[in-house]
């Protein structure tokens, strides 16, 4: 087990879900991931962009869908297939509903907890209500909506059946301001948390957008953000940032000292991986002969992260197509010495 | 054809040593004054490129392309994009080539890499961008380097190396390949990962000692225990290299010449000036950035304007910068990176080792119906902004026009295109049938749509074919 441990703290690695598979039982290029309680999570599967009705040889399928899966890597179902050009964010509320933000329709969809689209809203346009390229969504207890509305750079707020309640942010780089943000998460407080993407920092503010604090260090070079795409939040208040430029997570206190941060533990492979190798051996020689597998737990591109109830840290790994869970342990206490 | 003006030098300019403009980026470039242009376009460094991360925020699947799908997608928009044309426009000149190809190499990861080699080493000097080729991990599949053995060399690099590489047919003999195959045993890259389960990883060049042979070579005369730099070295003494490559820049940025496999039977069709680029070359040591400043402030150069048929990428992209369309994210983009295969020119995946076939063989009736509905479709969409502005400038200060005025404004505003007489006639005669164009407040609607007629009848032209 590779465990990370630093100030009373520990954070076990546990295991990777899906690998790259254009269909089912994997993964490609996911983007976002939203938990429905702890051992249950949708997956956003980005994809390439499809070709369709050209009529030429090369008909690429539309292979954008939502995956929902079991926590302990087992598959369970796609939705969403038919609806998706540009998903971006993902989120389960209250009552189950899974909300997913689409950057091209300038939507967002609506799920019911049966996998069925249940309604949309949203056009084009910086009006109130409208977006462009909305990106990071999320919930909160009382089931209002947030959604960061990137190319608008705010967040605005809706009851769950998409009625405006209102909106914060506008485009600079001053407190309050926001450069295309992208992630957003709430904590048990209801305080929220968006990840401004082009201002390197996580911004905290209260459930009506009054500013409260700022994570992320302009110095030493080496601790700052890069492009951070996505932020959550753990019961004891402990912050999670998806350092996308950086390729890493950082994880900060609630004071916003950092702790420490994750560069990807998955030397082992997920179980839909090994079970791909196991029927495809041509793929396995490869991997066995290959000689330089030092990237291969690592990080390539964490765009988004999610906390369950119990603490259980998922960060999706785009571009090495795979989840990574990792275990934060309660109760811990750091040896002072081995004996 | 003298081009006269400034602003139209500087639009050749911008198309051979970029991917044409828009007209704001060839107002920009023509304040500078065609010297300045120039220096700025040898800069590259000195611009800030289009913003990487928003490219990859958008689109994820050109961050690490498991396929050559997103790969040509990623390609495509970096010669969309890029703030560096000349850098960009150099990286598409080595692989042609160069020509590697993904059918083979089943890597973009590592076809990728190889563009961003081009790109950093493009301008500089080309002893460098051969040793790095030559420990290029596509190009050694590419070529069976990594079938290259002590015991039992391959020849494929090696021949490569000397017949399209460097030298051109006529310049070695049978032996010299396979003393220069020998010196480049043991130059490998290592065993790299599957696609799957993970996507692409880095692959990377290996040299294995125990498998290079370390005995002694004799190459074009000269005999020593040599290595692969050292074989590139003794090429780069020959007489024949920079002539090599003095042609392949004489085609590529000025004037369309035979095929490579024929250059050692025809000769250049401006032998001069492809002595001048050897010169240079020879002068400089082979830097690539003097040599390109000595072409592009040549005569021969400003006077070759619309000698070239525009490869489909050079039509594509000019295209698109100049109606200003796709710049930036769209989720159109990966279909549009298509485009160029449809006619003839599949990016990242040249159809062999020669690379392209160029000029009047980008033409043939299928490419030609590609390339002609492509541009008409892009140049009659009246709400792109660049058409927009287009209109905007044509339309300006005037109530109305004639059909004579319309198309010579459209065609002012198209290059400045020069078209023969009979195909102006033509443009005029469609033009006339509805009389003279108003824009006044009530006709103005209409007008748009007649000019957007006419500049899609432009780029229908012959005239519109060449860059």
């Amino acid at each position: 087990m590779i465990t990370t441990t630093v100030q009373g703290r520990t954070w076990n690695f546990s295991h990777a879900i899906g690998h790259l598979s254009i269909a089912e039982e994997g993964c490609i290029f996911p983007y976002s991931i939203a938990t429905a309680d702890s051992n249950l999570i949708y997956v956003l599967n980005r994809a390439p962009d499809p070709l369709e009705g050209d009529g030429n040889k090369r008909g690429q399928r539309n292979f954008k869908r939502i995956g929902k899966w079991k926590l302990e890597d087992e598959f369970i179902c796609d939705l969403a297939k038919e609806d998706l050009l540009w998903p971006v964010s993902l989120t389960v509320d209250e009552e189950k509903y899974l909300y997913c933000t689409d950057e091209v329709k300038h939507r967002i969809l609506k799920y019911d907890p049966e996998d069925r689209k249940v309604s949309e809203w949203g056009i084009e346009g910086s009006c109130e209500g409208q977006f462009f390229r909305p990106a990071g969504i999320a919930s909160d207890l009382s089931g209002h909506i947030y959604v960061v509305d990137a190319g608008n750079n705010r967040v605005q707020k809706f009851t769950g059946d998409g009625d405006f309640i209102n909106s914060w942010g506008t485009y600079g780089s001053e407190t309050g301001q926001f450069k295309d943000p992208w992630g957003i998460t709430l904590d048990s407080k209801g305080f929220v948390y968006i990840a401004d993407w082009g201002n390197d920092r996580v911004q905290k503010f209260t459930p009506d957008g009054e500013y409260l604090q700022t994570f992320g260090y302009l110095e030493p070079e080496e601790l700052r953000l890069n492009h951070p795409s996505d932020v959550a939040v753990d019961s004891e208040g402990d912050v999670y940032v998806t350092d996308w430029g950086n390729k890493r997570v950082q994880i900060f206190d609630s004071d916003g000292g950092i702790l420490t941060s994750l560069h990807g533990d998955a030397n082992e492979l997920s179980k839909s991986a090994r079970e791909f190798l196991e029927v495809n051996a041509d793929y396995a020689k490869a991997m066995d002969r290959a000689k330089d597998k030092s990237h291969l737990g690592l990080f390539d591109r964490p765009t988004s992260i999610a906390v369950t109830g119990d603490d259980r840290i998922i960060i999706c790994d785009t571009t090495r197509h795979r989840l990574h869970v990792y275990n934060k342990e309660r109760d811990y206490i750091e040896p002072l010495y081995n004996i | 054809m003298v081009v006269a003006t400034d602003t139209s030098l500087i639009a050749h300019l911008l198309r051979r040593a970029g991917f044409g403009s828009s007209y704001d980026e060839l107002q920009e470039y023509s304040e500078l004054g065609y010297e300045a242009a120039v220096e700025k376009l040898l800069n590259p460094k000195s611009q800030a490129n289009f913003d990487y991360y928003e490219f990859i925020r958008r689109h994820p699947a050109a961050d690490n392309p498991p396929g050559l799908l997103p790969g040509q997608l990623k390609y495509f928009y970096f010669l969309l994009n890029t703030q560096r044309p000349l850098e960009e426009k150099m990286a598409l000149f080595w692989h042609h080539v160069f020509a590697t190809g993904y059918s083979k190499v089943d890597d973009t990861h590592s076809m990728l890499s190889q563009m961003d080699m081009f790109r950093e080493e493009g301008l500089g000097n080309y002893r460098t961008l051969l040793v790095n080729l030559a420990k290029d991990p596509a190009m050694i599949f590419w070529l069976d380097n990594n079938e290259n053995h002590r015991d039992a060399p391959n020849e494929n690099w090696g021949r490569e190396l000397l017949e399209l590489f460097s030298l051109g047919v006529g310049h070695y003999t049978e032996t010299d390949v396979f003393e220069c195959s020998r010196a480049f045993t043991g130059w490998t890259a290592e065993p790299r990962m599957p696609v799957f389960p993970y996507g692409r990883h880095p692959w990377k060049f290996e040299f294995r000692p125990e498998d290079h042979d370390y005995s002694e070579k004799t190459f074009l005369g000269h005999t020593g225990n040599f290595d692969g730099e050292d074989i590139i070295d003794i090429i780069l003494k020959q007489d024949g290299c920079p002539r090599f490559i003095a042609r392949h820049l004489y085609s590529f940025f000025v004037e369309d010449e035979a095929q490579v496999p024929a250059w050692n039977i025809e000769a250049p069709k401006n032998p001069e000036a492809v002595e001048y680029l050897a010169n240079l070359l020879i002068e400089s040591n082979y830097e690539m950035t003097p040599v390109l400043r000595g072409l592009f402030n040549s005569d021969f150069f400003k006077e070759s304007a619309y000698k070239r048929v525009r490869s489909p990428i050079e039509l594509i992209v000019g295209t698109l910068r100049l109606v200003e369309d796709m710049i930036g994210p769209d989720i159109r983009v990966q279909k549009t990176s298509y485009q160029p295969g449809f006619m003839g020119q599949e990016l990242l995946d040249p159809p062999s080792v020669e690379g392209w076939h160029t000029g009047k063989e980008w033409i043939n009736s299928g490419a030609l119906v590609k390339r002609v509905n492509f541009v008409s479709d892009k140049m009659s969409d009246t709400s792109l902004p660049g058409i927009k502005k287009i209109i905007s400038r044509i339309s300006e200060g005037s109530d109305s026009m004639s059909p004579e005025t319309l198309v010579s404004e459209c065609l002012e505003q198209m290059g400045p295109l020069p078209v023969k007489d009979k195909t102006r006639k033509e443009l005029v005669d469609h033009a006339t049938e509805q009389g003279d164009i108003c824009w006044d407040e009530n006709s103005f609607e209409d007008s748009v749509i007649r000019t957007g007629e006419m500049l899609a009848l432009i780029a229908a032209t012959r005239e519109y074919q060449f860059g």
